[in-house]
């Protein structure tokens, strides 16, 4: 589903980045991207998602290249920031609707999966008023739920927890795993390393902008905490 | 910065020029008493206009009282801190054409050392007293729209509104011409009338110390007086400006299907509305142009415009309109005006072509009717004839077009997409000030040689300007569709 090679990007400047970084998600893997900050995981998502040019290296998304064939590659990938700031002036349905006309969903199509998932995430009464009169939560719900509609193959979620209540974090969850479970698969950066441990098969470490750990959480992990071999893993480093 | 740097240079040598010019020419003409006044009200004035459209929403930001009201700084800090932001860009004008006026005076004039020293002094307060009065109104019209349904739109009507209505007082001042014309007694009397404290300001550095203790004073007095008031209420004001919650009512409806394009001009639209500071500084052209068409064919001056030749007027005219237009697109600021929410348009599977021409088209949904309406207007005024009515409804047009690609192409090359506020994109980025730049020159270098053909040759002319802008479009339309998105918010 997703394959990064080599994939080198460093900003003007502080020299501060991704180097070299490889590492390949396969249809229905939930996928945890673990370091801490500043450590290259959003540098990633972004590079993945069209938002940075990089130079050196490959992303291909269902064997496409996101550099040759961008808009293809967009239209697979559902990618949400860690701050999700959506456009202010409209209101939450005007801006459900703006994505589901770039994302060509006929007009049953939007309206059962608007629907669906805004009465999941609990906002459908909302959905009429400005966007910015919502409050941090509740535009992370409706990210979640524009990013829902669009049925991508590969979810790109940065920090996707923070400011959800716990009974969203739980939809979330549940979602993410239902999405894997009909072949697509997740890309989500997390701080939180006891969500990373239940709900992800797969876990890459990453600091300094170089990966130095990725694999099957059990083979990582050995029957220990995450936790433990997270803090072992960044010793053994230093 | 090379080219923003040439930019400021050649916008603040055209105010030089133009004070410079003035000051002289009132010399030359005898009339060198009037400078002092002339000067006071020509900086009350471009301080008024430059002030009022933006103090309420900047002196009020939400986003700054978010971020500032929880630290440990008094109000009144954070507000003189904003009126100093304000103050100094208004100073900065005063200071230019201070100098300016005293460097022409030193030059042809013999004047008392003191006159120099309260011009000098003068100049840091002269933008005072306007700078007070725009924040009054700006901030009027901003509470008194903050709590409307469609407080965008409000305050864009409210101050469209009074835009008109201060350009018409000013109008109903100019159209005392024969006392102007009678001579320097008329012409202070109008200026004075005009606007008072000037008046003060002149016969304080002519010599009557009273009357400059008064312009100090005043100035002063009015402008602690607003900062003490809002920095009293400051909390107070923000909270009840800002608080804003939604109805959360909402029941699921039938929704429409739309193009990726109509999509994209939808949000586009709702963009450009959502921000009065946006829509009024870049339909001012506009405004300004069906405005003064308007005045011009209802008033006195009229009959002057009738009186000149019709060939003149007829090849003056559309480059008028064209540069009146050209002056500020929205599409100079309009990838800038993205901000913070350009994550999105770059992860969307949308066409750059689509996203180009939403952008193109909600300028030209401005531009388009008010060319049309001015040269509708200017047709009836001049009455050209044969070919000269289409030029004058086509080269307005072409160059709305024209101002409307290029500014976009302007912004993909200088884009400001970290900002504050939402002024800071509109008024102060790079592209809107080389664009200002280069439509006027675009507007103007065209007309000289047009003077010195005539006839058939004059029409030629015409359509090899046409010609010309036509291509540079395609050629710049087509480098736009050639975008690459990360490019535009690199690093």
């Amino acid at each position: 589903m997703l394959q990064i090679e080599n994939l080198t990007k460093t900003y003007k400047g502080s020299g501060k980045g991704v180097r070299n970084l490889t590492l390949s998600l396969s249809a229905g893997d939930i996928y945890g991207f673990i370091g801490h900050n500043g450590a290259g995981k959003t540098t990633t998502l972004r590079c993945i998602a069209g938002i940075l040019d990089f130079k050196e290296g490959k992303i291909l998304v269902d064997g496409h290249c996101v550099k040759e064939e961008d808009l293809l590659c967009k239209s697979m990938i559902a990618y949400i920031p860690d701050n999700p700031d959506l456009p202010e002036y409209l209101t939450g349905i005007q801006y459900l609707n703006f994505i589901s006309d770039i994302y060509g969903l006929s007009k049953e199509t939007r309206m059962e999966k608007i629907k669906k998932y805004a009465e999941l995430f609990e906002i459908t009464d909302a959905l009429g008023d400005l966007i910015s009169s919502y409050s941090h939560g509740m535009k992370q719900k409706l990210a979640l739920v524009s990013a829902w509609i669009r049925n991508p193959k590969l979810m790109l979620l940065d920090e996707p927890f923070v400011g959800l209540d716990p009974k969203a974090s739980i939809i979330l969850k549940d979602l993410m795993r239902e999405l894997c479970k009909n072949g697509g698969a997740v890309f989500f950066s997390t701080h939180v390393l006891d969500v990373a441990e239940k709900l992800c098969n797969r876990i890459a470490v990453i600091k300094g902008g170089e990966l130095i750990a990725a694999g099957d959480i059990g083979t990582l992990t050995h029957g220990e905490s995450l936790e433990n071999v997270f803090m072992e893993m960044l010793k053994w480093e230093e | 910065m090379i080219t923003v740097g040439i930019a400021y240079v050649i916008l603040g040598a055209m105010l030089v020029f133009y004070v410079g010019i003035l000051t002289y020419g009132f010399i030359t003409l005898g009339l060198g008493e009037i400078l002092p006044l002339y000067l006071g009200v020509i900086i009350a004035l471009i301080t008024f206009m430059f002030t009022v459209f933006r103090a309420g929403s900047d002196l009020f930001s939400t986003r700054r009282y978010e971020m500032l009201a929880p630290l440990p700084v008094p109000s009144s800090a954070i507000v003189i801190s904003r009126f100093l932001t304000v103050y100094i860009t208004d100073l900065i004008i005063s200071l230019v054409s201070t100098v300016t006026v005293m460097v022409v005076c030193a030059f042809t004039l013999s004047l008392s050392p003191v006159f120099y020293i309260l011009m000098f002094l003068g100049a840091w307060i002269l933008p005072l007293l306007p700078m007070t009065a725009s924040m009054i109104v700006g901030t009027g019209i901003y509470a008194v729209t903050a709590r409307m349904k469609r407080k965008n739109i409000m305050q864009i009507i409210f101050s469209l509104t009074f835009f008109v209505l201060y350009f018409s007082f000013l109008q109903s001042m100019d159209g005392e011409t024969e006392e102007i014309i009678n001579g320097l007694a008329g012409m202070m009397d109008s200026l004075k009338r005009l606007y008072p404290p000037a008046a003060w300001f002149s016969d304080g550095v002519n010599g009557n110390i009273g009357a400059y203790l008064l312009f100090v004073g005043i100035s002063f007095a009015m402008f602690f007086a607003f900062a003490f008031a809002v920095g009293r209420y400051y909390k107070q004001i923000c909270t009840g400006l800002t608080a804003s919650g939604g109805k959360r009512n909402y029941i699921m409806r039938e929704q429409k299907k739309s193009s990726a394009f109509s999509a994209c001009f939808f949000r586009e639209r709702k963009r450009y509305f959502s921000s009065s500071v946006y829509v009024m500084n870049t339909a001012i052209g506009y405004i300004m142009t069906v405005f003064l068409v308007a005045m011009l064919s209802f008033s006195e001056s009229a009959v002057l415009f009738e009186q000149l030749p019709s060939a003149f007027t007829s090849k003056l005219a559309p480059f008028i309109l064209a540069f009146m237009c050209n002056m500020s697109p929205s599409t100079s600021s309009a990838f800038s005006m993205e901000g913070k929410h350009f994550w999105l348009t770059q992860t969307l599977p949308v066409r750059v072509r689509d996203l180009v021409n939403a952008k193109i088209a909600v300028s030209l949904m401005i531009a388009v009717p008010s060319v049309l309406i001015s040269s509708s207007v200017l047709a009836f005024v001049i009455r050209p004839a044969g070919l000269d009515i289409f030029w004058l409804f086509f080269v307005p047009v072409i160059y709305a077009v024209f101002g409307a690609v290029f500014g976009l192409f302007v912004n993909m090359k200088m884009p400001m997409m970290h900002w504050d506020h939402e002024a800071q994109p509109v008024k102060q980025g790079k592209a809107v000030l080389v664009m200002m730049l280069c439509g006027f020159a675009s507007a103007c270098i065209p007309v000289f040689p047009l003077f010195i053909f005539s006839g058939i040759a004059a029409h030629i002319l015409m359509a090899l300007i046409c010609a010309v802008l036509c291509l540079l479009i395609f050629l710049i339309y087509r480098k736009l569709c050639a975008l690459r998105l990360t490019a535009l918010a690199e690093d």
